[in-house]
């Protein structure tokens, strides 16, 4: 989907991404952290053809960006940190404008202006010029502009930035739609908690440099990361779990048994049965999301340590 | 329709202003009848009209198409869009100046209506002013992408506004193109002054739109080769050649002459290219990086434009020197410039190393007024200090003897050139060094 290899970038003096190299996979939602000066804005520019790196090599489904940058915008969406909208236009105009110098087809156009802003709640705000808008509204309209085109990968730099809580949720909920249409979203944020909702990847840079890149936990997975607590304790509990099929990596914590459960909801629902019926008395049984801050806190520790 | 002009036209076109500027125009010309029935006040002034309308008032509006996008935070999504920039560029010229056009076409209008019969010059007129209006609107939005290469948006306004200004001097020069009975020396020939004029300006106006194509190129990051830029300076050397006294045929002088401008406009080049383009050193890291991994293509790509000038500007100049000088200089003639074209060609070498040195040690955007400053100080300041504190001797080092002297001349450049490199490439080296050592961004 996404393929970046030893892409270097430098600034006078400064090298701001150091032989940077992973890949996205299709349909997935990344969230791309480090602390401030990491070089998460400038990758994210690199990645959508903004900026020309000194090394290294960008494809978006097979498109090579560095030197086709112009083409490989018809696969990528990309939200600005400070993004901006022509005030004096109507959403539909604004729409219709960016839908196509995408190269959207004029006969199908105004069908997909309709659609984009109805996905994204603009359905009724159509004839209002953007200048009108709220904060959170413009929001919509950068990244309705951002997608209009049906990119494969859609890059979004601190998009929940001066949003309040309402439209940050929506904001969450929006991507997880977006991710089911198919898309691949490579999310830049400071705020963790807010990506830990819709992130099933974590890219973490510091220093230009990319320190981890990985599966969160609990996200997207067909193997759910479980929890479960029985009032006989947990090595009863893990001694049941160990004879269970589709059962892996039992761990005995203080309180609790954790293990991994290969399936989705209808699994863990016949596993929760099959321990009861042993005559366990469970009293917690539940799926473990990562602590995205915790885990980024941790990584960013263990990278000083070694360096 | 291009989407750009689209967008344009929707900013810019609305029922108002499309009833409102004929009205007004054509409250003026009756106003201009009133007074003088003949028509001939009307003729003239219709011209006038349409140049304000079209060279300042269009220029004005084809600078604000890209100033505008960086001012409001849009050009990001421009820049993100699958235009190619030769539809950009052309969306931006036709749209963001619709308004201009339209009030400059009901001037034309006027013109036209006010001749008693349409004559071959009044044809010529019309091709002439259209050509006029479009290099101006081209050379402005060249102008406005490289400000806003340069991050200096507010500055890029403040030059505008001067622009414009001194396009409003420009309309009486213009005007005066039309006298049908003046004739124009080129080469050895004698034009007729409008239909030559004419075809120049439409020539230019085509450089000034391809101009603004690869500007566009330039920052929607796309590689361009080096070929038009070339291309352009051999053009204008041409071009220029042809008005330097040269009434021989084909001969020795001739050649003189044309290699003699081709160095001018090389250095000309270099300099407008070393300063439009300054402060991007990774530019120049870019470029290494090509040509240490083979990529030549990439590298002539990534290769700033003020080098290929130099360069063009070094070869003329030694090709100039080769074929020897006229005996006698004079400021008229060109061909008697010889070795003076290798010590000018020197001097550009010698300030755009200074300039490029000051890009890598100076802060973002002070480069290029600090270079300014210290050639001041090596071409003014020292040469006309020195013999007041008795050391005229010395002035010599500073602003060598261009013309009495060329030769003495070239071995003081040379010594210029050689220092200015040097800290170039000394500091060009601190900045990879530290780099080793640091990361981050």
């Amino acid at each position: 989907m996404i393929e970046v290899r030893e892409l270097s970038y430098e600034y006078p003096g400064r090298r701001a991404l150091d032989g940077v190299s992973f890949s996205l996979a299709a349909g997935s939602i990344t969230a791309l952290v480090g602390p401030n000066g990491a070089g998460k804005t400038t990758l994210l520019r690199c990645l959508a053809g903004m900026e020309r790196p000194l090394t290294g090599a960008i494809h978006v489904n097979g498109v090579d960006v560095v030197e086709e940058p112009r083409r490989s915008h018809r696969h990528l969406g990309y939200l600005s940190d400070f993004f901006g909208l022509y005030e004096q236009l109507t959403v539909r105009q604004c729409l219709s404008y960016v839908g196509a110098a995408n190269g959207l087809a004029r006969a199908t156009l105004p069908q997909t202006v309709v659609a984009t802003a109805t996905e994204l709640g603009l359905g009724e705000r159509l004839e209002q010029r953007t200048g009108e808008l709220s904060r959170g509204l413009r929001q919509r309209v950068a990244i309705a502009q951002a997608i209009i085109h049906a990119p494969t990968v859609v890059l979004l730099d601190e998009p929940a930035s001066g949003l309040d809580p309402e439209a940050r949720f929506a904001l969450g909920e929006l991507f997880l739609t977006l991710r089911q249409r198919g898309m691949t979203l490579l999310v830049s944020s400071h705020i963790l908690a807010e990506l830990e909702a819709y992130s099933t990847h974590m890219l973490i840079l510091r220093d230009g440099k990319l320190i981890d890149h990985r599966r969160l936990a609990g996200a997207g997975e067909d193997t759910a990361r479980m929890d479960a607590q029985a009032l006989e304790g947990p090595q009863a509990l893990a001694a049941a779990l160990g004879r269970m099929p589709g059962v892996s990596e039992v761990v005995v914590a203080a309180q609790s048994a954790r293990f991994a459960l290969a399936g989705t909801a209808v699994e863990q629902a016949a596993l929760l049965q099959d321990l009861l019926a042993t005559g366990l008395h469970i009293h917690h049984f539940a799926t473990v999301t990562e602590d995205l801050q915790q885990s980024y806190i941790q990584a960013l520790g263990a990278e000083r340590s070694t360096s | 329709m291009n989407p750009e002009l689209q967008r344009n036209l929707w900013l810019e076109v609305t029922l108002h202003r499309l009833v409102l500027v004929p009205g007004v125009i054509l409250a003026g010309a009756a106003l201009i009848h009133a007074v003088d029935p003949t028509g001939l006040a009307l003729n003239k002034v219709a011209i006038v009209g349409f140049l304000i309308a079209t060279m300042v008032w269009g220029a004005r509006q084809a600078a604000n198409s890209v100033l505008d996008e960086a001012r409001t935070h849009t050009w990001d999504i421009q820049r993100m869009c699958a235009l190619s920039p030769w539809r950009m560029t052309w969306g931006k010229l036709l749209g963001a100046t619709a308004m201009s056009w339209y009030a400059g076409i009901c001037c034309l209008l006027l013109f036209v209506g006010s001749r008693a019969a349409i004559h071959q010059r009044d044809a010529l007129v019309v091709i002439l002013v259209l050509a006029v209006a479009v290099l101006a609107q081209g050379t402005a939005l060249i102008g406005a992408v490289v400000g806003l290469h340069r991050g200096r948006g507010l500055q890029s306004r403040i030059a505008n506004v001067v622009v414009v200004a001194l396009l409003m001097v420009m309309v009486p020069n213009v005007m005066s193109m039309i006298d049908p009975q003046a004739t124009v020396s080129w080469y050895v020939f004698d034009f007729p002054r409008l239909p030559f004029v004419a075809l120049a300006a439409v020539l230019f106006a085509a450089w000034a739109v391809l101009g603004a194509t690869r500007a566009m190129s330039t920052e929607f990051k796309i590689g361009s080769w080096p070929g038009p830029w070339l291309a352009f300076a051999c053009f204008v050397a041409v071009f220029a050649a042809g008005f330097v006294g040269i009434a021989a045929t084909p001969s020795l002088a001739l050649m003189r002459c044309l290699f003699a401008t081709l160095t001018l406009t090389a250095i000309v080049q270099s300099y407008l290219a070393a300063f439009a383009y300054s402060s991007d050193p990774m530019q120049i890291r870019r470029t290494e990086r090509a040509v240490a991994m083979g990529r030549w293509g990439r590298a002539l790509e990534e290769l700033p434009l003020w080098p290929i000038s130099a360069a063009l500007a070094l070869a003329a100049a030694l090709t100039t020197t080769a074929l020897g000088s006229a005996p006698q200089f004079t400021y008229q003639r060109l061909d008697n410039l010889g070795p003076v074209s290798l010590a000018a060609a020197l001097m550009m070498l010698r300030d755009v190393a200074l300039l490029t040195y000051f890009g890598m040690t100076t802060r973002r955007g002070r480069a290029e007024a600090t270079t300014l400053v210290y050639i001041g100080i090596l071409d003014g300041l020292l040469p006309a200090l020195l013999p007041h504190l008795g050391l005229g001797s010395l002035a010599v080092l500073f602003w060598p003897p261009f013309f009495t002297a060329p030769l003495t001349a070239i071995a003081i450049l040379g010594v210029h050139v050689a220092l200015a490199l040097a800290l170039a490439v000394c500091a060009y080296r601190r900045t990879q060094a530290r780099l080793n050592g640091t990361t981050g961004g």
